[in-house]
Formats: structure tokens, C-alpha cells, sequence
């Protein structure tokens, strides 16, 4: 199973004063001192030579994160002291901002998706001058975060999509004009491991002739998509929408609900590496289940609508179809569709 | 030697001195002046020698001599040396004794010897010509000599002298007088002329020795091979290794080059596109292709042995494919086996092939000199990454010692022994092609380079693991193209995992290069790795996509990289739907959507355990001193081990016509990618094989040591893990 999350930044502060190195596997987020002078440099900071930045005597280092998007999840920490009154800036995003002040650790959420808006939350916390806390934020890419102080969720906020992350600013503005009154030690962002569907989705056990047949599927994708490239990206919007929009409902509807997408997550990804996909189809049929009797349904979502009626998807549907030569993942699907058909048509076929 | 006429006369007049032309004279030039001289008078006397003054300079009086008679003359050599350009005239004086006849030739030479005495020879006669002995010999001589006649006649150089001047005067009373000078720029045994008429003649040769020429000094030796012989490593090999570092350009020479595109794990893709006819066929055969600029062959460097890019592929292959059960494939053909490199036609090719036995134990060494690599640290990121170094190097250069193994073997699951017995574990990670480095930092004083001192050393592992049993690894950067991380450390710390080390011979860095893996330690023993081996179920498959991600176009932030697990979803349910048909169609298309949601939601960390189904890689198994064979510069022993080989890197070696140099040259090397990446070779130093989605058992590229070395001090810099 793949590793949910990638890293895509970490400052440490450490090391030759003002040189800001990205110390993620990628290393593609070096950070840029401005207006730091040399002496707010400091060697120590959680530990002897773990270096931190006194960001009391202004300035700001900003990184770019190249290739970040689109994000599918985000998680934020800094490692943060200051005497209590400290406030200001800890760290700022195209779309969001994490600062401290009037006794508070606050979140501003510019949301995207299906339920767009802004949101500031915030949860009671003070900096302490005399031991360093972790502050931070985590979001599962769909609607809800989570604000984290030293590993404990703070506060919960709901029903918010996650915007493009580009490039932040640290222990500042942008401007410069909201300065952290403290010491910052530790910046580590990660994001949803872009490549874990795709890893988990393939990396099971299959013998080259299943492996060829996912071969020349993807060639007759691929000759479709280079035939008619804004169909293929019309239809994979459609195909985000509505995994988004199903995924967000749930998360709404009630915190049971969102639990129960993450066992069932959990259940699913457990049991497809094995290749045992007569189990993955039933723990997808109930899942269908549990949702249709809570009237969450995904056959009635708008954009499911949307998609199903979509000329361009059908077209796709009837060039590229199915890759029937796998036989398990056929099984597989022709076990849920088998599932949901009866849940939704209890005397019998359809 | 350059000669100069200056100026030249003959005079009547009744004077007791003359004066020359203006003439200009050259810096450190011999000047030389014959004069030749009658007295007036109806019965002469003989002249008298006159002195000749001018220009500052001391005419000295090299030699005389006379014509006796009724017509009594004289001829006189003179020589002064300009040590400056200087002009003016020359005054020759005769005292209170009258002259009605007087010649002078006045020439300049640089290129000869400005100081001592010359030799100098006479010799008179009457008759139609003149010879003086000139008993001299010397590399460069020149010889300078004049003749005067007491006629006006045409004279004529002989011997292979060149005519200087010819002067000649006539009274009404016909007394007359010639004064003509030559010179030649070899030592000859006379000096002779020939005129017509009989004549009464005289004659002074004079030679000018050459400049002694310096001899060159002994050309220097350059830096890189002063540098790269000083710190040249010692290797200590395992029993179990079976390849030791040879010269990649006869591994080139005697690899064949194939084109692979996407997906360069099947072979429909190698040597032609899918649907062409089998067997499949390289670019260039083994045996044609050329390394270096003017040698025979096509180049490999060149843009269609040399390129790479994410769709099309260049790899060598030096030996043939087997299955790891017995059958091996020479070529690529419908029932060729094509799994993994055959590791021991390899060996075989070293063992019995003896152009290729010979490359054996050959490092090649590169130095980025310090203004290249600080400027390559200036424009590289983190932003200040060039004080990075200078806080550890005044003068950094970096010392790089490539070493190409020809077979890299790297197994999973072999020390827990629940994969013994697979073959699919044994060859999980191997491949043909093994490049790995150690580079050493060092400050380079700039008035004796090679006295430069190393700072930091870096070495390339397979396989990062801790220094000190923990779980975090030294400094380090990766690239996963070559299979490599370069791991830094401080040279020789007083503190740390490494104190003291690492060890010398003579000077010479000892390196223990671990078993198959080539993981280069400073240390001997075993150490475990802190990877995950990126196989599954004992090897027999990788976990990653089928195809590279960046096959279906899309643009921007959109439509996202987990993508094609969706569209495999909904396009399967809806087609598997729609072919049961009815209402079956949308249902199929549910079907995909609660499955992709499944997939989709984001486990974090409240309540979802990670689950590893994959390998584990085995142990890097660096050898212990004694058991060990070492391969040492020669003269440098080391005490304590099983055996010793040196190294046979040589400069300019030459070959049936080709030569093998081990210091790195990239614009006539043409194996090495150019710096800028836009020539030489960059594609694969091994062969593809089939079923390799993750390229984990195909050849590495060449690394960018340079970056790797920056990108890894970056990183120990900020993790204070370079001790003094």
C-alpha cells in the first residue's frame, strides 16, 4: 500500500545563516530569505543546532513548490515559541493563512469545489516562551480540515474544498506587514501522495497477459485522449466533480458518515493489493448501501448526471470501453453492478 | 637570427672622417661596421685603422687587414651592442690621417649574442676571388663577412651567402674602391666571392654566435592527473564481487546501441515501433561506434546515438537477456528471452576477451576547478548555496573519481530467507551498467594547487543507510536515474560516526565497496538499509503504473495525476454496464464512481494503518579489511588484506589507433553528456528489460555528479552533519 502522503517542504533554519534548503525528497522548495538579517539566524532552536529563525526582527522567507497540484490533501506543521502576547503570521499560502494572536491559532480557508467560500477558524492556544509547540493544519482534499496543536486536533472545519498551493510565505506576509513575533524552528508541508490511486489501483499482483491487456487499454486511451485531447479533459473535470461533490456530501451529512468512508477506504486498499476482488465488490456494494438508506445515493448527485448523460463520456465509453480482458477487475465490477442493482431493484434484475 | 642592413656607402673625398646615414638600431642587437679604407697620396702609406663612434655605443675592433702595395688598403670589422632601440649616425674617424677613399657597411643582428667576444678571420690575395677560412661551427651560427677590392668591380657572393650591401667608388685617376658584405645563417668553412678582373682583395669574416636557445621547460604536468594520482582511492573488493571497474569507453566500443520508446519495457518497443517485424535490430552494432572525436565509428555523443528523452530511449547492451533459469538471448527475436541482463555473459566477455581484460581496473578522474564550481553553486539552488561551500573550502574544487562496474547485482530477500529460493528476488534490482563516484572537496591553495587539501568526501551508495545504526542517514541526494545517492562527509572529522575516518594508504582514501551493489563506504562491515526495496512478493512484480503518467495529455493543474485509476473505473463501468445493457449502463457507472471514492479519500492519520506488502531489501555488504582484495595505486601497499591488484588508468593510451585517457575530457570523450546535458551520451549504460515497469532492472544514466555532491552538502549543511 502507498505512502499517503509526500512531503514538499521542510525548512530546518539550520546550517550556514540564510541559506534556506528544502530538505524533502523532492528539494524543489528552497526557501528565500528577505529582510532577515544574519543575527536573526539562530543556531539553536528545538535542540542544539537545529537552528530557527527569530522572525521578531521582521522579514520573511518565501518557497515556491513547483508541481504541487492539483492538491488531493495537505498537511502543515511549524514549530513555533514565543512569549505569549506573540502574534503575527506563521505561514501563508495562495489560499490560506496560519497565524497566532489574541489568544488564538487561526486557519483562513479560501474554499474551492462544490461548496466554495471563506472560512477563518480558530482554536484557543498561546505561544509559550519557554518550550516549542507544533502548530498546523491537515486537509483530506475534499471538504474538511483539521487544525492541529502538537498532534491534537484543535478544531474541526467542515465543508471546504482545498485551493492550489504555488508558493508560501513564512514567518511573514508577503506584504512583510505581519511579522511572527517568535521563533519559528521547523516548516514541513506534504501533500496527498499524487501517485498512490494509481500505484494501489495497479500495483497489485497481475501476470503479463493482465498487465498487457492494462497495456493496450491505455493505448487505446491514449489514442483517443491525442485524437481529441478536450474531450478526455472535459470528461476527467466531470470525473473529479463528482468524486469530489459524492465525497463532500458525505463528509457534510454527519461525522458517521465521513467514518465511514475512511473504514471503508481502509478495507478497500487493504484487501485489493491481495487480488481478492470478490471481496473488494462486496465491501463496495455495501458501502453503496449504507449510503443509498441515508439518502446519499451517488446515482442522484447532479454531477453524476452530468456525467452519465455526457456525450463526450459515451463516446469514450463506446472508443476505449472496458478493459474486459482483465478478468478479475470484470468480476469485480459486474459483482457491484450485480450488488447495487438488487439493493436498488430488491424483486429482481433490472 | 634576423639581419638588418642598416646603411652602406663608398666615398671619395679627401677627410679625415665620415659620417654614416641616419640609421635606427634596434634593442639588443649586434651591430656590426667594416670599413675599408685608402690613404691619399700619390705613394700611399698604409691607412691606419680609424675608430668608429656614435649612437652611445663602444665600437669595439674585431679584426683588420691590409692590402700592401703600391695601393695600400685596409679593411677593418667592428661590433657594439644596442641593449635599446636607439639612432642617429656614425662617425668614422682616421685621426690627423687623410682618406680619399672610404666604404663602410653597417648591419644589425638580433638573435645573436650580445655579449663576449666574437672570432673573427682574415685573409687577402690578389686574383678574381677571395676565400676566408671561417674554422667555426655552432647550432645557429651566423657568419657575416666583407671583401674589399682595390677596383670597381660586381662581386659575387659564393657558398650560399646572401649579398648584404655592395658599395663601390672610382677616382678620375681610376683608383677605385668595393666594399661588399654577406652573410649566411649556418657555419660553412669559408666565406668566399668571386669578382672579374684582377683585383687586389682583402677580406674579414666574423661569426655571431646564436642566442643559446633554453631548452622547453618539461611540460607541466596538468592539475587534474596531479590531483587525481594523489588521492587516487584504494578499493576494497568483497570475496563475493565479481566485477571490478573498468574503462566505459571500451565498454562502449564494444556495446551495440538500441532506440526504446514508451513503454520501454516490452520488446515491441526497442528497435522499431510495435507491429515491425522481428528480430529487432540496434541503432549501431557492436564494434562501430566511436567514443571519442576523430576515431572511427558513428558517435555515440552524436543526436541519434546520444539523446534521451521521456519518450525515446537510448541504452548499450554489451552482453545478451536470459531468464534467470538457464536460457539466454543474443538478440531480440519473437522467442528471445528478454527478463534480466545476463550477468554472466558479462563476466565471460572480461574473462576471455583479452582488449576487454586489459580495461580492468581503470578509474576515470574529473576536477571541477573553483571558480567553475562556485559558480555552479551560485546559480544552483538553495539561493547562497556558494557560501555553503565556502564555509567549508576557500578554494573549492571537487576531485571526481568515476568507477564503472559492468554488472550491478542487488537482490531482496535473500538474508531473511523468505525469498532464497526465487530467482525474481535474486535479480529484483540488477542490471547491467553500475556508475559510481567518490568525489573529494578540497581547498585548493591558489599558489600551489597541488597542494590542495581535502574537506569533505562523498561517495555513491545504492542504498542509503545510517552511519551510526539509527535511522537517519548522512548527507545525502539521489537520483534515481542513475540508481544512486551521493552521501557527503567530513574529511577525516576528530568527532562523529566517522572520526578519523576515512582510513589512508599512502595518502590514498581506503573505500569498501559493498558486494554487487558497489555501495561505496568509508567503513567496512554490512549495514542495513533504510529503503524499501520498491518490489513486491519476492520480486515478481513492481507496484507502479503500467505506463509513464504523462501518456495521456493534459495541461495545468488539472485533471491530476491519479487519474488513470478513475478512468479505468468509470470507463470499465460504464462499458461493462452498458454491455449488459438496459439500465445496467448508469449502474456500471456507479459502479466505477463508488469504487474511484473508495480509492479516493484520503487516509490520515486518525485511524487508518499503513499496510507494506513489499520486499525488503537485503543488507549492503561492505567487505571487512582482511578478507577484501584491494585494488591500489601502484606503489601504495596495504597490510592486511586477501589480495592486491592496481589500477592500469593511463593517460593517453593508445590502441589500434584509439586512444583511453582516465582523465575525463568532455569535449573529445564524446561518452560523457556534456555538461549543459544537451550532447554526449545520455542514455542507459545497460540494457532494458521486459516486465520493468519502475526501469528498476534497466541500466542507470551516467549522474550529475556536480549536482548531486552540491544537493547533498546542502542538505548536511542544514542537518549539521559535517564535524570538523
Amino acid at each position: 500500500m502507498a505512502e499517503p502522503w509526500e512531503q514538499i517542504l521542510h525548512h530546518t533554519y539550520a546550517g550556514t545563516p540564510g541559506v534556506i534548503a528544502d530538505l524533502s525528497p523532492g528539494r524543489r522548495a528552497h526557501g528565500v530569505a528577505q529582510q532577515i538579517s544574519q543575527n536573526q539566524f539562530l543556531p539553536d532552536g528545538t535542540s542544539t543546532g537545529s537552528g530557527a529563525i527569530d522572525f521578531r526582527g521582521g522579514g520573511v522567507v518565501t518557497a515556491r513548490i513547483p508541481g504541487a497540484n492539483p492538491l488531493r490533501g495537505m498537511r502543515l506543521e511549524v514549530v513555533i515559541a514565543g512569549d505569549r502576547q506573540a502574534e503575527g503570521t506563521l505561514v501563508s499560502g495562495d489560499d490560506f493563512l496560519l497565524s497566532v494572536g489574541t489568544g488564538h491559532l487561526s486557519l483562513y480557508l479560501r474554499g474551492v469545489g462544490p461548496i466554495p467560500s471563506d472560512v477563518v477558524h480558530v482554536a484557543p492556544f498561546r505561544p509559550s516562551p519557554d518550550t516549542w509547540t507544533t502548530v498546523g493544519f491537515v486537509h483530506d482534499g475534499v471538504s474538511t480540515a483539521f487544525m492541529t496543536i502538537d498532534g491534537a486536533v484543535g478544531e474541526q472545519i467542515d465543508g471546504f474544498g482545498l485551493s492550489p498551493l504555488r508558493s508560501v510565505a513564512i514567518g511573514n506576509r508577503m506584504s512583510l506587514h505581519s511579522a511572527f513575533g517568535g521563533l519559528i524552528d521547523d516548516v514541513a508541508i506534504w501533500r496527498a501522495n499524487p501517485h498512490r490511486v494509481n500505484q494501489e489501483f495497479f500495483g497489485r499482483p497481475m501476470d503479463e497477459s493482465t498487465r498487457q491487456c492494462w497495456l493496450d487499454w491505455l493505448a487505446a486511451l491514449t489514442d483517443f485522449a491525442r485524437a481529441d485531447p478536450d474531450c478526455v479533459a472535459h470528461v476527467m473535470d466531470l470525473v473529479r466533480a463528482v468524486i469530489d461533490e459524492m465525497l463532500a456530501r458525505g463528509s457534510a451529512h454527519s461525522d458517521d458518515v465521513r467514518r465511514e468512508w475512511q473504514v471503508v477506504s481502509q478495507l478497500y486498499r487493504s484487501t485489493w493489493p491481495t487480488g481478492d476482488l470478490d471481496s473488494v465488490a462486496g465491501v463496495l456494494v455495501e458501502h453503496y448501501d449504507y449510503l443509498a438508506a441515508r439518502g446519499l445515493d451517488p446515482m442522484d448527485l447532479p454531477s453524476f448526471i452530468a456525467l452519465r448523460d455526457d456525450p463526450c463520456f459515451q463516446r469514450m465509453v463506446e472508443t476505449v470501453g472496458a478493459a474486459t480482458c482483465d478478468d478479475d477487475f470484470t468480476g469485480e465490477i459486474n459483482g457491484v453492478i450485480a450488488g447495487i442493482d438488487s439493493i436498488r431493484n430488491p424483486s429482481g434484475p433490472s | 637570427m634576423t639581419s638588418l642592413p642598416l646603411t652602406a656607402d663608398a666615398v671619395i673625398a679627401d677627410a679625415v672622417s665620415f659620417s654614416t646615414a641616419l640609421i635606427a638600431v634596434p634593442a639588443d642587437a649586434r651591430i656590426v661596421v667594416f670599413v675599408a679604407s685608402g690613404v691619399t697620396g700619390i705613394l700611399p702609406v698604409t691607412p691606419d685603422p680609424p675608430t668608429v663612434t656614435g649612437l652611445n655605443l663602444s665600437f669595439e675592433q674585431l679584426n683588420t687587414v691590409t692590402i700592401d702595395g703600391l695601393d695600400r688598403r685596409r679593411l677593418t670589422a667592428y661590433a657594439a651592442t644596442s641593449p635599446v632601440v636607439t639612432s642617429g649616425a656614425l662617425t668614422i674617424s682616421f685621426g690627423n690621417q687623410r682618406q680619399d677613399l672610404c666604404a663602410w657597411s653597417v648591419i644589425a643582428y638580433t638573435g645573436v649574442v650580445t655579449s663576449g667576444p666574437l672570432a673573427s678571420f682574415i685573409a687577402s690575395g690578389n686574383g678574381t676571388d677571395l676565400a676566408v677560412t671561417t674554422p667555426v661551427t655552432g647550432v645557429g651560427l651566423t657568419l657575416v663577412a666583407a671583401l674589399t677590392l682595390t677596383t670597381s668591380s660586381l662581386v659575387t657572393p659564393r657558398g650560399g651567402a646572401t649579398q648584404v650591401h655592395e658599395v663601390t667608388n672610382q677616382q678620375l685617376g681610376n683608383r677605385a674602391i668595393t666594399l661588399q658584405t654577406e652573410d649566411r645563417a649556418s657555419a660553412a668553412s669559408s666565406m668566399t666571392w668571386g669578382w672579374t678582373g684582377n683585383a687586389a682583395a682583402a677580406g674579414i669574416a666574423v661569426a655571431l654566435p646564436a642566442v643559446p636557445s633554453t631548452p622547453p621547460p618539461p611540460p607541466l604536468t596538468p592539475l587534474v592527473e596531479r590531483l587525481a594520482l594523489k588521492y587516487a582511492p584504494v578499493l576494497h573488493l568483497h570475496p563475493a564481487e565479481r566485477f571490478v571497474p573498468v574503462d566505459a569507453k571500451r565498454y562502449v566500443e564494444h556495446s551495440a546501441v538500441w532506440q526504446a520508446d514508451t513503454p520501454f519495457d516490452t520488446t515491441d518497443s526497442w528497435g522499431g515501433t510495435p507491429g515491425d517485424p522481428y528480430p529487432r535490430r540496434p541503432l549501431a552494432k557492436a564494434g562501430t561506434v566511436s567514443a571519442r572525436v576523430g576515431e572511427p565509428g558513428e558517435s555515440i555523443g552524436g543526436t541519434t546515438l546520444g539523446s534521451a528523452s521521456s519518450e525515446e530511449d537510448k541504452f548499450l547492451q554489451f552482453a545478451g537477456w536470459t531468464d534467470g533459469a538457464g536460457t539466454s538471448s543474443d538478440t531480440v527475436d519473437v522467442d528471445s528471452v528478454t527478463t534480466y541482463s545476463d550477468a554472466d555473459a558479462i563476466a565471460s566477455r572480461y574473462r576471455d576477451e583479452p582488449a576487454l581484460t586489459a580495461s580492468r581496473h581503470w578509474y576515470h578522474a574529473e576536477y571541477i576547478e573553483p571558480d567553475a564550481l562556485v559558480e555552479r553553486a551560485r546559480t544552483s539552488d538553495p539561493e547562497g548555496l556558494d557560501r555553503v561551500l565556502s564555509t567549508y573550502a576557500s578554494r573549492p574544487g571537487l576531485l571526481c573519481y568515476y568507477l564503472f562496474f559492468p554488472y550491478h547485482s542487488e537482490s531482496v530477500g535473500q538474508d531473511s530467507g523468505g525469498c532464497s529460493q526465487s530467482v525474481t528476488a535474486q535479480q529484483a534490482r540488477s542490471h547491467a551498467g553500475d556508475w559510481h563516484c567518490v568525489a573529494l572537496l578540497v581547498d585548493e591553495p591558489e599558489n600551489d594547487p597541488a597542494g590542495a587539501t581535502p574537506r569533505l568526501i562523498g561517495t555513491t551508495v545504492s542504498r542509503l543507510s545510517s552511519d551510526d545504526g539509527g535511522i537517519e542517514p548522512p548527507a545525502y541526494s539521489s537520483d534515481p536515474e542513475a540508481g544512486i545517492s551521493m552521501t557527503v562527509r567530513s574529511w577525516r572529522p576528530s568527532s562523529g560516526p566517522t572520526a578519523g575516518l576515512p582510513e589512508l594508504a599512502a595518502g590514498h582514501p581506503r573505500i569498501y565497496v559493498a558486494a554487487g551493489t558497489h555501495s561505496m563506504y568509508v567503513s567496512a562491515g554490512e549495514r542495513s538499509p533504510l529503503d524499501f526495496a520498491g518490489t513486491a512478493l519476492c520480486g515478481s512484480f513492481d507496484p507502479g503504473e503500467p505506463i509513464p503518467q504523462d501518456l495521456i495529455p493534459h495541461g495545468g493543474d488539472n485533471p491530476g495525476e491519479d487519474m488513470l485509476a478513475f478512468l479505468a473505473k468509470f470507463l470499465g463501468g460504464a462499458g461493462i454496464g452498458g454491455a449488459l445493457g438496459g439500465l445496467f449502463g448508469p449502474i456500471g457507472v456507479a459502479a466505477g464512481l463508488i469504487a474511484a471514492g473508495a480509492e479516493g479519500v484520503l487516509p490520515h492519520g486518525y485511524g487508518l494503518d499503513i499496510i507494506g506488502v513489499g520486499d525488503v531489501l537485503d543488507s549492503d555488504k561492505a567487505p571487512e579489511a582482511d578478507e577484501s582484495t584491494v585494488i591500489a595505486p601502484p606503489g601504495v601497499s596495504v597490510s592486511g588484506v586477501a589480495d592486491r591488484k592496481e589500477w592500469t588508468s593511463q593517460r593517453e593510451l593508445e590502441i589500434d589507433g584509439r586512444t583511453y585517457d582516465f582523465v575525463v575530457d568532455r569535449e573529445t570523450q564524446t561518452f560523457w553528456p556534456s555538461p549543459t546535458q544537451e550532447s554526449g551520451f545520455r542514455g542507459r549504460w545497460g540494457q532494458r528489460v521486459t516486465s520493468d515497469v519502475a526501469g528498476l532492472r534497466a541500466g542507470p544514466r551516467f549522474p550529475d555528479v556536480v549536482a548531486l555532491f552540491l544537493d547533498a552538502l546542502a542538505d548536511g549543511d542544514n542537518r549539521g552533519l559535517f564535524p570538523a
